[in-house]
């Protein structure tokens, strides 16, 4: 080390601090557009979680049609269940409006595939979306 | 110039008029300077301390000296008395460049006036080295009457002391000192720096620790592709079936605000919405739907208005 010149330390190290401020601002960069992405991506994994849960779930036609039997202004009611493969049809047979009115807003109100509706004055018929 | 071998590591006693080749395998030397190669006075210094006598050595030396660039070195005799050295490291080293020695193979570099001051005279070369007054002087051979009869150095007795000094292989444009302190206070930023990226590198791993975590806690599919594809088919989905809501609201609207007509019937089929209308307004109704349907077929039969809108 003696007889280095002392010069070329301080360009080693003028290079050195060059080289690690040029890494450093790699490293940031990337380290910021990670963040990004991390909550790109949990924005996207909720999304899709909440999507999965509302449409993408037979549970809720099964609650749906549960809701539907055990509510107290439809019970008694004329109400036909029908499950097929890739869907089920839901049928109320009644001469109340009003009955009519409560269970159209009861499946509206619900996260199921409406696939058709036949709105009749004495029935009401949804076929929803299983698959 | 000549090599002679001592005990320990080999002596070269450099000179500027004899030029040696070095053996090979040797790996370091001892260099001492013949007095052509520096400066001596003897000085009183007010000081016991060697390197504040150094220091106050060029003022004291200002006169003496021919030219700039030269270093100090000085040896306390007794007391406040100093053996001073005056010297260029430039010129030590172009003679050592002459004589193909490489600065890494040098051990040490000493005043040939410290390590030889017991010595007999004798001869090197074309010249005669004799202490006269506590100095070591050069004379050339002519101005020497016995030259003949004067033995050669023989180093091999010689122990060296500890008054060696250090050249300097470089110019002093800057001072070292300075250069030394930019250079650590740059290493530091740099290692500060390194160590920043260490960190960066440590969040971005825990950022794809993360990730697997949010993979595993909404059951993501294994490709972001196959998740995209997923959300893109239940976004539309959730359109599709929230658009068939509004639009039943809407229609459905006209009937909450009527008293002279309703609808007996709704039916939604193949993205088509068919509806019968029954009531006198029924251009009303039709005025209702058009604000933001496009009526596809409009049956007037009797008192049934019979409409079909796409969805």
């Amino acid at each position: 080390m003696r007889f280095l010149n002392p010069i070329y330390i301080l360009f080693f190290s003028i290079i050195l601090l060059v080289f690690s401020f040029a890494k450093l601002n790699d490293s940031k960069n990337e380290l910021f557009s990670e963040e990004s992405n991390l909550k790109n991506y949990n924005q996207i994994a909720e999304n899709f979680h909440e999507l999965k849960q509302n449409w993408d779930s037979k549970d809720t036609v099964t609650k749906l049609i549960e809701k539907l039997l055990i509510d107290n202004d439809l019970k008694g009611s004329d109400i036909n269940i029908d499950e097929q493969k890739n869907k089920t049809v839901i049928t109320l047979n009644s001469n109340s409006p009003v009955k009519i009115q409560k269970f159209a807003n009861k499946i509206l109100n619900e996260y199921v595939i409406i696939e058709s509706f036949d709105i009749q004055k004495n029935k009401i018929t949804f076929e929803i979306g299983t698959k | 110039m000549k090599l002679i071998l001592s005990k320990k590591l080999e002596i070269v006693f450099l000179t500027k008029d004899i030029k040696v080749t070095l053996d090979k395998k040797i790996k370091k030397v001892n260099i001492v300077l013949s007095p052509e190669f520096y400066w001596s006075r003897i000085f009183n210094i007010p000081t016991t301390s060697q390197k504040e006598a150094i220091k106050l050595l060029p003022s004291m030396f200002e006169d003496i000296l021919p030219q700039d660039g030269y270093e100090f070195y000085a040896k306390n005799i007794e007391g406040s008395n100093f053996v001073c050295f005056a010297y260029r490291s430039k010129d030590i080293l172009q003679a050592l460049k002459d004589s193909n020695i490489s600065p890494s193979v040098i051990n040490k570099v000493y005043f040939a006036q410290n390590e030889f001051s017991s010595q007999a005279p004798f001869k090197n070369g074309n010249f005669a080295y004799i202490n006269q007054a506590e100095k070591l002087v050069q004379i050339p051979a002519k101005l020497f009457p016995d030259f003949e009869k004067l033995s050669n150095l023989d180093c091999r007795n010689i122990e060296l002391s500890k008054n060696n000094i250090v050249l300097t292989y470089h110019s002093n444009i800057i001072k070292t000192s300075i250069i030394y302190t930019i250079s650590i206070f740059f290493i530091l930023i740099s290692i500060l720096n390194f160590m920043l990226i260490l960190q960066n590198s440590s969040n971005i791993s825990k950022i794809q620790i993360n990730k697997i975590q949010i993979t595993q806690k909404f059951n993501l599919p294994i490709t972001s592709i196959q998740t995209t594809a997923i959300v893109q088919r239940l976004t539309s989905t959730h359109n599709k079936q929230l658009d068939i809501r509004e639009k039943l609201d809407y229609i459905l609207g006209f009937k909450k605000a009527s008293i002279d007509g309703k609808i007996v019937l709704l039916k939604l089929a193949n993205g088509k919405l068919n509806l019968i209308y029954q009531g006198d307004n029924g251009a009303l109704f039709v005025n209702y739907l058009q604000k933001i349907f496009t009526l596809k077929q409009q049956k007037d039969s009797k008192n049934y208005l019979h409409l079909e809108i796409k969805l």
